[in-house]
This record gives structure tokens, sequence and C-alpha cells, in this order.
């Protein structure tokens, strides 16, 4: 049985019920750990093993960049445990990481135009190894499956290149980058990264299901989304990164558009020096099976 | 089709109903904002063949009475109808060119495009700007010693758009290809709902009941 041999962590706020990344996890038998808040310890260690739980520390919240001037008088969104996580990992000498939010349903291969579910760590392992042959990427990810159309499936690769890695990521511990901002994380983070001439990879070989935002309680996004709208998010994604970003106002209500396509053009992947890719096909062992629920 | 409006309280849910509905509350936000576009319906009995969702969201909404149809069938046909409902339901994709095209249109209408029930980063990606294939970029190349990645070509040959009037032509047209027409929940242009099918009938297999595991 293949397992990603990079380490997996979920932040995870008010779902200690839910846990849908987790129970996914579960059902592959990959190891993972979720990183909680202090006061919600009790709630968690009902459901979930103490070693797998890891409490954030709080100096990240507290030194976390939100990007604004409205310090602590609403959520900082993830960020702050997304970055705790990173430094974690690379405190236990990972070269590399996988941070996840915590509303997956499952990870599944998308193969002969269907997204059949995955029962072990073996897309997790294929998404590291492919990653490691470039000596430029720096994070990378399942694209969601909501993304995908079966019937135009001819149309896509296997994988595309330097675009927003979101939901689900693989992260380079040596790029001097982190996380920030209240709102729109993952699209900040891509952008540092790819101004930097850094390239992610998104794949549609392997994807990630997401439940929908609005039918699972808790999140760190969640409230300010449902109070604010979407207004100060595009604020934020024009301050930090006007020179990519197009903004529509209509009536005082923002929207932003995000323009890949320079990095696209520009940012090639490099192969490692000493790397030789065999030709032909590997499939880990991955085989169709019945699955009895 | 003969609409009536029930009392809310009036209706029973299937027990045994196949299909979670986790989307309760996006229905009953669509619901707010566009009004009941959609009876549910319900057998002799008053116990609902489709239409649970949009039954949670009007508890949700509060609402005292909701349009409904009352379907004349029996208990084999309406078990059958609720399972070919819900499964036919799985396999509508969307046409993304049209909407993208459609969500620039609403941002351009000084529409809320919160309200339609996609997650934020759903919407970052579908408004963003990633339309370039560069030269240098050969996937296929790169996705050597990988799983395979081979997929049939099930394009359309041509799509056909054709409009209904009323839901008598609806019924005429459907008897006329040998097929159900459903109107989708989840798909409408323009606020006129959307049926996209094929002819002849093609059933996606989702192989629900497999799965990938390595040895």
């Amino acid at each position: 049985m293949n397992n990603p041999q990079f380490p997996l962590y979920i932040p995870s706020k008010g779902r200690a019920d839910s846990r849908l990344t987790a129970k996914a996890l579960d059902s592959m038998q990959v190891p993972y750990r979720l990183v909680i808040e202090e006061q919600e310890y009790k709630d968690y260690l009902e459901h979930v093993d103490k070693d797998k739980l890891l409490i954030l520390d709080k100096k990240f919240q507290d030194e976390y960049d939100t990007c604004d001037d409205l310090g602590a008088t609403r959520s900082k969104g993830p960020g702050a445990a997304r970055n705790f996580i990173w430094e974690h990992a690379i405190s236990e000498g990972h070269a590399w990481h996988w941070v996840m939010d915590d509303n997956i349903k499952s990870f599944r291969r998308w193969r002969d135009n269907k997204r059949i579910k995955c029962y072990d760590g073996t897309p997790f392992k294929a998404m590291e190894d492919f990653v490691l042959r470039y000596k430029n990427v720096a994070m990378a990810g399942p694209n969601y499956m909501f993304f995908v159309v079966d019937k135009w499936a001819k149309d896509y690769g296997p994988f595309t290149v330097n675009t927003r890695i979101y939901s689900c990521n693989l992260i380079r511990n040596d790029v001097p980058f982190r996380w920030r901002g209240r709102y729109n994380e993952d699209t900040d983070l891509s952008l540092q990264m790819l101004k930097a001439k850094w390239c992610t990879i998104q794949f549609n070989a392997f994807l990630q299901e997401k439940a929908n935002t609005q039918t699972v309680k808790g999140g760190n996004t969640q409230e300010f989304y449902a109070k604010e709208g979407t207004a100060p998010k595009s604020a934020m994604q024009m301050r930090l990164h006007p020179d990519v970003s197009k903004m529509v106002w209509r009536y005082g209500r923002p929207h932003h558009h995000v323009n890949y396509n320079k990095f696209k053009k520009e940012n090639r992947l490099i192969l490692k020096d000493d790397y030789v890719v065999k030709q032909g096909v590997n499939e880990y062992g991955m085989k169709l099976k019945t699955i009895r629920s | 089709m003969n609409i009536e409006t029930i009392q809310l309280d009036q209706l029973t849910p299937y027990q045994k109903n196949p299909r979670k509905n986790p989307n309760a509350e996006k229905v009953a936000a669509s619901i707010q904002e566009y009004g009941f576009q959609q009876p549910i319906v319900v057998d002799k009995n008053l116990v609902i063949v489709v239409g649970h969702t949009r039954y949670a969201a009007s508890k949700i909404l509060g609402l005292k009475e909701v349009p409904v149809v009352v379907a004349d069938l029996d208990e084999k046909k309406a078990t059958a109808y609720r399972i070919a409902d819900n499964r036919l339901n799985q396999d509508t994709d969307w046409e993304y060119k049209f909407l993208t095209e459609e969500l620039n249109d609403l941002i351009n209408g000084d529409f809320d495009l919160s309200k339609l029930g996609f997650e934020d980063a759903e919407l970052d990606s579908l408004l963003s700007i990633d339309d370039v294939q560069a030269d240098w970029f050969k996937p296929e190349e790169h996705w050597n010693d990988m799983p395979s990645f081979d997929h049939q070509d099930l394009k359309p040959y041509r799509t056909v758009v054709i409009h209904v009037r009323n839901s008598d032509d609806l019924a005429d047209l459907s008897q006329r290809i040998g097929q159900d027409i459903k109107d989708s929940e989840q798909e409408k242009r323009n606020g006129v709902p959307v049926t996209s099918m094929w002819h002849p009938v093609r059933i996606n297999d989702v192989l629900k009941d497999k799965g990938y595991t390595s040895e």
C-alpha cells in the first residue's frame, strides 16, 4: 500500500463532529494530524485519538499578517494555523508538507471519463513523486472535482501549471513565502510563488471532492463571508496584487478577476539535473475494485 | 400539469429517500431570491416523490404553503421515479464556457454572485483569466511513469437547442423523442430551466461501488 512520504495536516475549527477530511483520510488509511485551537481540544478529543491532535501555538495567531488594519476584531482566517503547520513540518525535518481544508469528502482519480474514489494513499504518493522531479515547483494539489467535466475529458491534461492551488496544498518547505491575509490566502500564496518565478502544479489526474461550504458548520472563513460579503476580499486582492487583478465595480459591489496567463507563458517547469524520467505508465499498483461499505 | 398550493405540514417526506439533501440552505436562498419556480411532486397520500430538498428549504424559510404536483403514480413507479430523478441529476455537468459567460453577465447586471451557491474558491476560479496554453507546455510529455490518464472522446457531434413555450409542448417533445425531460434544478439560463440530454440516451456509469486501491 502506498502512503505519502510527507506529513498531512488539517487545520480544523468548530468541526469536531464532521471532520470530513479526516474521515476521508481514515478511509484511505492515510496518517494525518488535526491542528486545532486549545479551547476546542476536549471537543476533538471525544472523536479523535490524541496522537492526531496538535494544538495551535497562539503566537502564530498573534503574529499573523492579516494585511489590513482590523487586528483581532474579527476572524483572521486559517492562515495562522497554516503557518504553524509549515514550521511544524520543518521542525520535524520534512522537505514538503500537505495542508488541507477540513471539508474534503473524498479524493478521486479521474480516468476513463470517471471520477472514482481512492481508498489508499496512492494519489498523494504519486503527486509527491511528480513534483519532486522538478527543481522549481513550490506548490501543488488536486483540482476540484467540480471543475472537471467528464464529456470534455479529452481536452484536459493530467495536470496544468501556474494557477491557483486551493484547499489541498502540497508545499515545499524551503521557499521564502508564508500564508498571509484575512481572505483569499490560497490565491495570495500562489501569486507570491508565481511572481517569484516558481511553478505551481494543479493535478487533474487526481481530484478533491469538496463539501459545499455552506453545508458544513464551523470553519475559519464562514463567519466573515456570511457577514461581510465578498467586498473586503476583493479589496484585499486588489491591494496585494493590483498587477494581475482586475476589479469590476457594479453599484458599489466589487468583483475581482485574477489573470494567470503571464505565469503560464513564462514560468517553465525545470527537471532536476540528475533526474531521468522513465517512459511508460506506472499505475502504482492501483486497481479498480468493488468496495463494500 | 396541475399545480396545487398545499400546506407544508400536510406533506410527508418519504422515509427511505435514497438521496441525501445537503443543499437545503442553498435551495432556501435560491427560493428566497427567485421564488418557488419548481413544484414539489407528491403521491396521492401527499408523500414526497421528488423535492425533498425544496421541502427542507421551505421549512428553513418558514413557508406555510408550497406549490405541489400530485403525481398519478403507483407505489413502484413512484419509487422508480424517485431514484431515476436523483440519478439523472448526478449526470448533469456544467457547460463551463456558458457558465463563465453567464457569471460575467450577472456581474455586469449588478447581481451578487454569492447568492448562486458556489463556494468562494469556485467563483474565484471561474472568474480567473487562465485561458492560455504556453507553447512549451505539453503535459503528456511530462506525464511518464505516472498513472494512465486515458479518456474516451465523449464530445457531442452537435448540440441542438430547442425552446418550448409551455408544459404541454414539453410533454409532446418528450413523447416524440421517447425520453423523460426533466427540468433541472441546478441549471437555469435567464431564469429558464435548462435540460441537457443525449440522443439516444447515454447513461454515464458513475461506478459508485468501485474504488481504486493498490496492493
